[in-house]
């Protein structure tokens, strides 16, 4: 195997907030190995940000080491920084300045100085050509980030630090993001990206880490996160019965309610749907709606760490 | 070289693009002077017609708004976008960044007073001392690193940008009406102008007045190059020290 690109040993930081004092990092170990697209999925509040800003020598570690292409960041952060190509979680952008001028602005802090042309495509890239002489405050938020985006590969980096970059976005534009990174990782590039979206992570991540409170709780492929777990299919079904009702069913390992949706782990979906079938019938109540899905990453996140991600996610 | 160039045109570029920016230093002080003119143009300050006498003062005070409360919130403004930080992020040494900033600082200052003084002698006629204008620039300058230090000071401290607004303003129109810019000094209670008399405004006004005027001072310019140096120094010092590239928590 490579040497790691990005090696993070027993890494923990903190912050002071309002609140006091606050460990957003415990003792986190990761290898992202060159060419790799690896996720760190977690709600709000879980670390990924401060990850990524100890790897771009922003946050001090308080233990441990981080090292990036073999240079410890702590030492030698200025040189780790000609390396990355970094996009914040807001977009950060000067707002009065337009989006070529942004470009060209940003790559030659980089020591990188871009011709028209060179600025033309990678705004090309990321579909900004309509709006390459608008003024940064004047572009929507889903411009403001694409423009972030192109930012960041301004320099034509080794590495991508990419904090949330499809936030927000609305499907198509995120497909459209979700392109330039793997067209980036295609010319051999390195993306480290967080997300609280367990499908943009499933979509093109080669790896996750699964962070919560500061804390890596799994790191592998979705595909073999979701084998580890060793969760069974679920059953998802529009029906009103109590909870401790569909529970002592046959067969269900766990039951939950989504919205009004009744969502039952099962290794027999068929067996279980007969039998809550007879649950509604002698209960008088109509069943609708049901579909059979296999566990995804949503699944293992919230066996990992006992809630959904998404509802943490939106409330944090 | 090249990397400070550009960065430098771009900070320029955004700076001229702020319509505040654009009001408070290019349209304010032409609108002022021409409010002076139909208002008190009967009236001599000091020996001097009264045009003649405001004309430096609007270019102190000029400055002085610059600083406290144009740079004040630009600086501010970058911080809440989260601009600095991305521009932290990058591998460009804080050294740079800084010398980037002064110099388009430093460059609006002298345009801006520069607007001033040829606006006035054209309009107006009045008539600057034609030996003064290699101390004019010097105390130009001078004025200019105080009030931006002062105003930085202000943008450090100061948690939000509508918080550096607030207190750079406050301390514009206090220095405003008393230091003597474009009100004559001796019409102020004895306890004001001796309050005054400490201002960084005070020294500014009477620096400009002296280089571009030829107007007796009341005590050296030296003395007065001393307050300004010394509300530089504490102003940095403190700009220095409380600077976030992020918003307060």
């Amino acid at each position: 195997m490579n040497q790691p690109i990005i090696q993070l040993t027993q890494v923990s930081a903190h912050y002071h907030a309002r609140s006091g004092r606050i460990q957003a990092l415990k003792q986190v170990d990761l290898a992202i190995e060159p060419g790799e697209i690896f996720g760190l999925l977690g709600p709000n509040g879980a670390g990924k940000t401060t990850l990524l800003s100890c790897v771009e020598g922003l946050h001090p570690v308080s233990e441990g080491t981080i090292r990036v292409d073999g240079l410890d960041v702590s030492r030698h952060p200025r040189q780790v920084r000609r390396k990355l190509g970094i996009q914040l979680q807001r977009s950060a952008l000067i707002s009065n300045l337009t989006a070529v001028e942004l470009v060209r602005a940003y790559a030659a802090l980089y020591e990188v100085y871009l011709d028209q042309r060179q600025i033309a495509q990678l705004l090309e890239q990321v579909q900004l050509s309509e709006q390459a002489h608008k003024l940064a405050r004047q572009m929507s938020g889903g411009q403001q980030q694409r423009l972030a985006l192109a930012l960041a590969l301004a320099n034509d980096p080794g590495i991508a630090l990419l904090d949330e970059p499809t936030e927000a976005l609305d499907p198509a534009a995120r497909r459209a993001i979700w392109a330039i990174i793997r067209a980036f990782r295609e010319r051999g590039r390195t993306v480290l990206i967080t997300t609280h979206s367990m499908e943009e992570a499933e979509t093109i991540c080669g790896r996750v880490a699964i962070l919560d409170h500061g804390r890596v709780l799994a790191c592998d492929t979705p595909a073999r996160l979701i084998a580890a777990s060793g969760l069974n299919p679920m059953l998802r079904v529009k029906l009103d019965v109590s909870l401790e009702q569909a529970q002592r069913l046959e067969g269900v390992c766990a039951a939950r309610y989504a919205g009004e949706y009744l969502e039952i782990e099962t290794p027999h979906p068929d067996r279980t749907l007969q039998a809550l079938s007879a649950l509604a019938a002698a209960a008088g109540r109509r069943m609708a709606d049901f579909s059979v899905r296999q566990p995804n990453l949503e699944d293992v996140y919230l066996k990992l760490t006992g809630s959904p991600l998404q509802t943490r996610a939106s409330q944090a | 070289m090249k990397r400070f160039l550009i960065l430098t045109q771009s900070l320029f570029l955004s700076y001229l693009r702020d319509g505040q920016v654009l009001f408070w230093n290019l349209a304010f002080p032409i609108f002022l002077l021409l409010i002076y003119r139909v208002a008190f143009s009967s009236m001599n300050v000091r020996g001097y017609d009264y045009m003649t006498w405001v004309a430096p003062g609007v270019v102190a005070l000029n400055i002085l708004s610059f600083g406290l409360i144009g740079s004040a919130a630009f600086m501010s403004g970058l911080r809440e976008q989260g601009a600095l930080r991305r521009l932290q992020a990058t591998p460009v040494p804080t050294l740079v960044l800084f010398a980037a900033f002064v110099a388009v600082n430093l460059a609006l200052c002298l345009a801006q007073s520069a607007l001033v003084i040829g606006f006035s002698a054209l309009a107006f006629g009045v008539s600057f001392s034609a030996s003064g204008w290699p101390s004019a620039l010097v105390v130009i300058v001078l004025a200019g690193v105080t009030a931006v230090a002062v105003g930085q000071s202000i943008s450090s401290l100061a948690p939000r940008l509508g918080v550096a607004l607030a207190i750079g303003q406050l301390l514009y129109f206090v220095q405003m009406f008393t230091a003597g810019l474009v009100l004559p000094f001796d019409i102020m209670p004895a306890w004001v102008q001796d309050a005054a008399r400490f201002t960084p405004a005070y020294a500014i006004g009477e620096l400009t007045r002296w280089s571009l005027l030829g107007q007796a001072l009341d005590a050296s310019p030296a003395l007065h190059v001393l307050v300004m140096l010394a509300y530089t120094a504490v102003a940095a010092a403190l700009a220095v020290r409380f600077f976030r590239w992020q918003p307060a928590p």
